[in-house]
């Protein structure tokens, strides 16, 4: 019997476990505050800038590759700015999950939608950032993911205004000004 | 085969606690929802019924071949139930919810390899031939079942879906009561025939005894009720585009 391999074969598992209860844990994070306290947590990022990218994406112009990699970064506030999408991103999952409770029939669908956008941006973050800005050789490949991450993060944005605007009007000024 | 009086009496409690719930999956329509741990669950009250009579008989050679010869179906229906909460979490309507196949089938694949490589570093004294591997009660079952359960948690909080009360309260347990048992084999392993043996033994049976009485409250208790959902929602949330585009051309005509 090999000692080491039994202690990283306890290790293992013992990661493992861990890593499923911090991730349980990090999944009802939102789900047991209330409506104020999810509009508290939201993290500002400049959002016209953001939107201004997407749009870019969305919409092309003539010019398609007007914005430089380094304008991108800047436009959507590095690697603070992409933490704070990130953490919005998820607030924005459990306000639509909310509005279920006023507006069944649509707002099932739209916080798949936004489920699914959530988990492009966690992803699109994932690999914008695993090759860093420091590799000019790989820089190559970060834009193509801060499109994704910003086209996710104004879709998500905008689902969700629109989502309030036609469910529940009173809370719908106070959510556009958080957003 | 001789037991304990303290051994005896947490071998009833399981049976009567088995026993209790069976009857409240039956009485509060679990059996639906969750069809492989309520076969398990059967199963397990037939064969201790049967473990049971042939102890009080002394027929120590039924009791051995009734014992080790369970266990494969067991492990069929303990892998059920894997799938029984990865029905209620990673699918909906015998769909996979979009964005969650691929990670949980990587994730249950590492769970695989990590159970042959907890064994084969472990090494256990027993089972000597390769069935054995496949009882539940040994160490390779004990660390895929516990292994494929956080395969799903992770999977599932990572694609941030929600958990209902009783697929919730059904998996902690279960991840609960898996450990123990994957300590309780390890330690089997390790220090053969030795006192943390003994006494890991001990806490598995108690620590099933616990996870039963844990299920019967869970449930006991009722999911809310789901609000029926029409076609095109149901076709958006399993992305089945082909359904969508069905009920929208129908709508057309």
């Amino acid at each position: 019997m090999n000692h080491e391999l039994v202690i990283l074969g306890f290790a293992a598992v013992a990661s493992t476990l861990v890593t499923a209860a911090v991730a349980k844990k990090s999944n009802t994070r939102f789900s047991d505050k209330s409506w104020d306290e999810l509009i508290n947590e939201i993290e500002p990022v400049n959002v016209r800038l953001i939107e201004a990218l997407a749009l870019d994406h969305l919409n092309p112009s003539t010019d398609q590759i007007e914005i430089e990699p380094f304008e991108m970064w800047m436009m959507i506030g590095g690697v603070e700015g992409l933490v704070k999408m990130q953490h919005n991103a998820e607030i924005i999952c459990a306000l639509a999950a909310y509005a279920v409770r006023w507006n069944f029939d649509e707002a099932v669908i739209v916080t798949e939608r936004i489920r699914r956008e959530a988990l492009t941006i966690r992803r699109a973050i994932a690999k914008a950032t695993r090759y860093g800005f420091v590799e000019p050789v790989k820089r190559v490949h970060a834009p193509f993911h801060l499109y994704e991450v910003a086209v996710a993060y104004h879709l998500m944005r905008t689902r969700v205004l629109t989502l309030y605007q036609a469910s529940h009007a009173g809370l719908y000024p106070q959510l556009a000004a958080s957003l | 085969m001789k037991f304990t009086s303290a051994e005896f009496v947490i071998w009833a409690a399981c049976l009567f606690g088995e026993a209790a719930l069976a009857l409240i999956l039956i009485i509060r329509g679990g059996i639906r929802s969750f069809r492989f741990f309520s076969g398990w669950i059967f199963f397990l009250l037939l064969r201790d019924v049967t473990l049971f009579e042939l102890h009080r008989r002394e027929m120590d050679d039924a009791y051995s071949w009734v014992y080790w010869n369970s266990q494969i179906p067991e492990l069929a229906l303990v892998i059920g139930i894997a799938w029984d909460i990865v029905g209620q979490v990673l699918r909906y309507e015998g769909k996979w919810i979009w964005g969650v196949k691929k990670p949980f089938i990587l994730s249950a694949l590492g769970a695989v390899t990590l159970a042959v490589l907890m064994t084969a570093a472990l090494h256990p004294v027993y089972p000597h031939t390769f069935v054995g591997w496949l009882y539940p009660s040994n160490l390779f079952c004990s660390v895929l079942i516990l292994e494929l359960g956080v395969a799903v948690i992770i999977t599932a909080s990572r694609s941030r879906l929600t958990w209902r009360n009783r697929v919730n309260g059904l998996s902690t347990g279960w991840m609960i009561w898996s450990f123990v048992m994957f300590l309780a084999e390890a330690a089997r392993s390790y220090y053969p025939h030795s006192r943390i043996d003994w006494y890991l033994g001990q806490v598995r049976l108690y620590a099933f005894f616990v996870a039963v009485l844990y299920w019967m409250l869970v449930f006991w208790r009722r999911d809310p009720e789901r609000k029926p959902m029409p076609a095109e929602m149901r076709a958006a949330l399993s992305g089945s585009f082909a359904e969508l585009l069905g009920k929208v051309e129908t709508g057309n005509k």
